[in-house]
């Protein structure tokens, strides 16, 4: 316990924790007012469950570990570590007023236990610091960049662990019944010091070392506001804050009639939430390590992007908050956000991979706030690359970007004996062609495949014909709102006039879409992607895969179907139902997959900076020798079949959609 | 500065054209209708001068109701108002019935400038720009891929490309262009500007409103669908030798073209 000046002298420090923790609280929840309301308070218990999900087993940086990203494990035991010393030092706060509230109070079983798992943690943390200094400093992985803060973070904690050894040896060595016995590093540096003849002096210094350590610690709750280390405390609300939409679906624009302005150019336009993104963020460069833009040499950096908009947001915070208040501001020509802060050429590099959200352990949300700016730069600036402009035009004129005479759509049909559902309503399944499967030579073959599939397992089935419209998702994310309205409202309006209910796709795209965005205009159905409905079919034993088929096989799980739909099981589970099927794994697969290039409306736009992203897709695939690339797309199906038109392979290698070969294999 | 854009609404290039069974028209079910691409660049022109000089853009067309939608798509762009001839007895209309209509409305306003397309992708004439300069007795400027107004608004000066050379025009204002491709990149419509393009004025004059007597001077008798492409032929054979032998032989007796 401590003496009555003691005593004061701690309340006078926590004091001023307090008010400089507070103070800088309130400026930052300021700041985060300063965004646009949003309701992220629904699903209490859900969005709990999932932070501490996170939290607790430390899944947000462990994610990957099995992939490689072995950084997880340091953080880890950094942050068990780390937590142990915190309730540590609530109690060396508590006892210092009142000497019974210590560990000891819960008995001396778990006093002893405590003690011995702190001399654990600080060991741990201890190793891991010089492990993180080594990673940091001496190997460096690209991904991390050289910061003074992080450099400051590890100084900090090395010295709290040092000073509570310190103050537990010279504790140990001046109680007359010391605390414990167990703390193994405490009494070994008790025997050290009383070798050292220190143990007149160890009551003064274990009090020396004690307020040394609580002032580290009292400063650091400060410092960490104040810095990067803001995501210690951010994250966890980021976490509980995430987005329970629909992963991957894109927030519509309403009242399209009579709103002022569209999309987003200004940072008090996003959302609080996305604001708190940027204070969650912990630089950890794993968005950017991922991401198929950055990789492939374009100017596109998703960690550069958050922390450039956080750098921006504190460097308008004054006056933001100012102007709000209502004073009356000089014409500060800040940064402009689009332009400045972020540049157009980033903005429009991105393919909405969405490989940054998957592997951000704070879930933090890239492709909505770039698919808002694109959203502003297209609605009110019309300001994009020249080649989307064409592919909008075509949706326009013809409900497809290729802008092939919309009366040719279900030309493929023509010979198939498919009946539209003008000539029958009442089938079971629409099957939802899609602009790829109607227009692009690749694509029909799809379709011609898939449709001879559903023919010979007997399924209900119709198509649209040329009522089918395009599904809207290049013109969604190509920030073209409007449009994608127009074309999603037609073909909702057709879609629900047949009484669809059941529709199948053979485009991610599309059964993205149509799953998760149309529902908020009123189009409801079930959707099924046709290497699901294909599993099923072999599941019910509907179809029989007869024929062997040779060489050796690799599946490149497309974004739209695996990251945005977590459909990965079945397209697999469709190729190993093949007699005598040889399949493997691209290095990056899964959730980890690489991006084909053409997401994000990028199909459309041209690619000249850097390497070509489906080129470097397809070199992966040529690293595991497959003979055959197995897709479940028809954008990945271009992008690669143009890639090993790139690599000169196009004799030994080739891509097939997944359709494709299930109607080889069935031998009919 | 006083700018006028005049429009015409054309099927889309990949709309299918069919013609009726009597011949007299094409059937107009199933088709998208869009501005006339050459149009589009005139109406660029025009709103490029009006950002650098100033004034007003008023935009022109002719043809029955659903012409309105073009209209509205120059308006989209920028264009600030518009007039819609709008009269069944000028369907059909030919070039100068076209021209003289036009003529009429635009003699009606203030112009310094006249955008036309140089053609139409529909009836190719290429007639309505040079005949409404004409009846205006104005200069016109045709078939140009580069316009530059001096800064003083009253001259201009255009590049007309031609085989293997290119001609520099000079003419003075009040005067037509019509617009080749090349001239500039029309602009995408910004979604304030599509709302407010609602809202914009437009008038809808008839025949008789603009004191236009419809005398057509030229007639379309008949429209005749191209004729239907033959399948192709495999030029069957054991070897090339054969293969050329019978191709020669076929190219000679059939296609009658060697
Ligand atoms: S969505 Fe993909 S391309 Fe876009 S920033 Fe994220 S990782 Fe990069
Ligand atoms: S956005 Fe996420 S993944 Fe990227 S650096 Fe920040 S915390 Fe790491």
């Amino acid at each position: 316990m401590l003496t009555i000046a003691g005593k004061i002298f701690l309340l006078l420090l926590i004091g001023i924790t307090v008010v400089a923790f507070s103070r800088r609280a309130k400026f930052l929840i300021a700041l985060l007012k300063l965004g646009k309301a949003e309701d992220r308070s629904d699903q209490v218990g859900k969005r709990l469950k999932f932070a501490l999900g996170q939290v607790l087993p430390q899944r947000c940086v462990l994610k990957h570990v099995a992939k490689g990203d072995f950084a997880g494990i340091g953080h880890m035991l950094l942050f068990y570590g780390f937590s142990l010393f915190v309730i540590s030092y609530g109690f060396h706060i508590a006892e210092g007023f009142y000497e019974k509230l210590s560990p000891a109070l819960f008995g001396r079983t778990f006093n002893n236990l405590f003690f011995l798992l702190l001399d654990i943690a600080g060991t741990i943390v201890i190793t891991s610091i010089v492990w993180a200094a080594i990673r940091r400093y001496v190997i460096r992985p690209p991904r991390l960049k050289l910061s003074m803060e992080a450099g400051i973070i590890l100084i900090v904690v090395f010295s709290l662990m040092v000073l509570n050894f310190l103050m537990e040896g010279f504790r140990l060595l001046s109680e007359e019944t010391p605390f414990t016995a167990w703390a193994f590093v405490g009494m070994a540096l008790a025997n050290l010091f009383l070798k050292m003849g220190l143990q007149d002096k160890a009551f003064v210094l274990s009090q020396f070392f004690w307020w040394a350590h609580m002032t580290v610690i009292l400063g650091f709750g400060i410092y960490i506001l104040y810095s990067k280390h803001l995501h210690i405390l951010a994250s966890h609300f980021n976490l509980f804050f995430h987005s329970t939409s629909p992963k991957g679906s894109l927030q519509q624009i309403t009242d399209m009639e009579e709103a002022e302005s569209f999309g987003i150019s200004k940072i008090t336009e996003f959302s609080w939430k996305h604001l708190l993104d940027l204070y969650a963020c912990t630089e950890c460069g794993r968005c950017t390590d991922n991401c198929p833009a950055s990789n492939s040499g374009k100017r596109l950096k998703p960690e550069e992007v958050i922390q450039n908009l956080k750098k921006h947001l504190f460097a308008s915070a004054n006056h933001l908050l100012a102007e709000k208040a209502g004073e009356k501001q000089e014409e500060t020509e800040g940064q402009a956000m689009i332009g400045e802060v972020v540049t157009e050429e980033e903005i429009w590099d991105c393919t909405n991979c969405m490989a940054c959200m998957e592997i951000c352990p704070v879930a933090i949300e890239h492709v909505n706030k770039i698919d808002d700016m694109r959203r502003y730069l297209v609605l009110m600036e019309s300001k994009f690359p020249s080649a989307l402009q064409t592919a909008f035009r075509n949706m326009e004129n013809n409900s497809n970007p290729w802008g092939i005479g919309a009366h040719t759509r279900a030309d493929w049909a023509k010979d198939l004996g498919i009946k539209t559902l003008t000539e029958d309503p009442n089938v079971e399944y629409l099957f939802y062609v899609g602009c790829a499967g109607s227009f692009d030579d690749r694509g029909k073959k799809v379709s011609v495949a898939f449709a001879n599939i559903l023919k010979t397992a007997g399924v209900s089935f119709g198509i649209l014909g040329s009522e089918e419209g395009c599904c809207g998702d290049s013109a969604m994310r190509g920030g073209n709102e409007y449009l994608y309205q127009i074309i999603a409202q037609a073909n909702i309006e057709t879609m629900n006039g047949y009484g669809v209910k059941k529709i199948i796709t053979t485009c991610p795209h599309g059964y993205n879409i149509i799953k998760k965005d149309y529902p908020q205009f009123g189009g409801k159905y079930e959707v099924y992607h046709h290497t699901e409905f294909i599993a099923d079919l072999i599941d019910q034993d509907k179809i029989k895969l007869k024929k062997p088929l040779e060489g050796l096989f690799t599946y490149h799980d497309s974004c739209f179907l695996g990251r945005y739909n977590d459909i990965y099981d079945q397209p697999r589970k469709i190729l190993q139902a093949i007699p005598g099927m040889k399949l493997t794994e691209m290095e990056r697969n899964h959730a980890r997959s690489f991006c084909c290039g053409a997401g994000g409306a990028r199909m459309w736009m041209e690619e000249d900076v850097g390497e070509r992203i489906n080129d470097m897709r397809t070199d992966q695939a040529i690293a595991t020798k497959a003979d055959t690339i197995a897709v479940g797309c028809p954008f990945c199906l271009t992008m690669l079949t143009d890639g090993i038109k790139d690599r000169k392979r196009e004799e030994t290698m080739t891509s097939l959609d997944i359709a494709e070969i299930v109607w080889k294999a069935m031998d009919m | 500065m006083n700018i006028v854009a005049c429009v015409k609404q054309v099927p889309d290039t990949e709309a299918q054209i069919k013609v009726k069974p009597d011949g007299s028209g094409i059937d107009e079910s199933g088709i998208k209708w869009v501005m006339n691409p050459y149009d589009e660049y005139g109406v660029e022109e025009a709103l490029r001068l009006k950002e650098k000089f100033g004034g007003e853009v008023t935009v022109v067309s002719l043809g029955p109701a659903r012409v309105m939608e073009t209209t509205r798509t120059a308006l989209a762009m920028g264009s600030d108002k518009g007039i819609h001839i709008c009269d069944p007895a000028l369907d059909g209309a030919d070039a100068y019935t076209t021209a003289a209509a036009l003529a009429a409305a635009i003699a009606g306003i203030p112009h310094d400038i006249i955008f036309c397309g140089q053609r139409a992708i529909d009836d190719d004439s290429g007639q309505v720009g040079p005949i409404l300069a004409e009846l205006l007795g104005i200069p016109q400027l045709t078939v140009v891929t580069k316009a530059d107004l001096d800064v003083d608004g009253k001259t201009i000066k255009a590049i007309r490309p031609i085989e293997g050379a290119q001609l520099l025009i000079e003419g003075t204002l009040p005067c037509v262009v019509t617009a080749q491709k090349g001239l500039n990149e029309p602009r995408y419509a910004s979604l304030p500007g599509i709302m407010k393009a609602k809202k914009k004025p437009v008038d809808t004059k008839d025949a008789a409103a603009l004191g236009v007597t419809v005398a057509v001077k030229a007639k379309v008798a008949r429209f005749i669908p191209p004729p239907a492409r033959a399948a192709g032929k495999i030029v069957g054979g054991d070897d090339p030798a054969t293969k050329a032998a019978e191709l020669a032989r076929l190219l000679r007796e059939e296609a009658k073209v060697i």
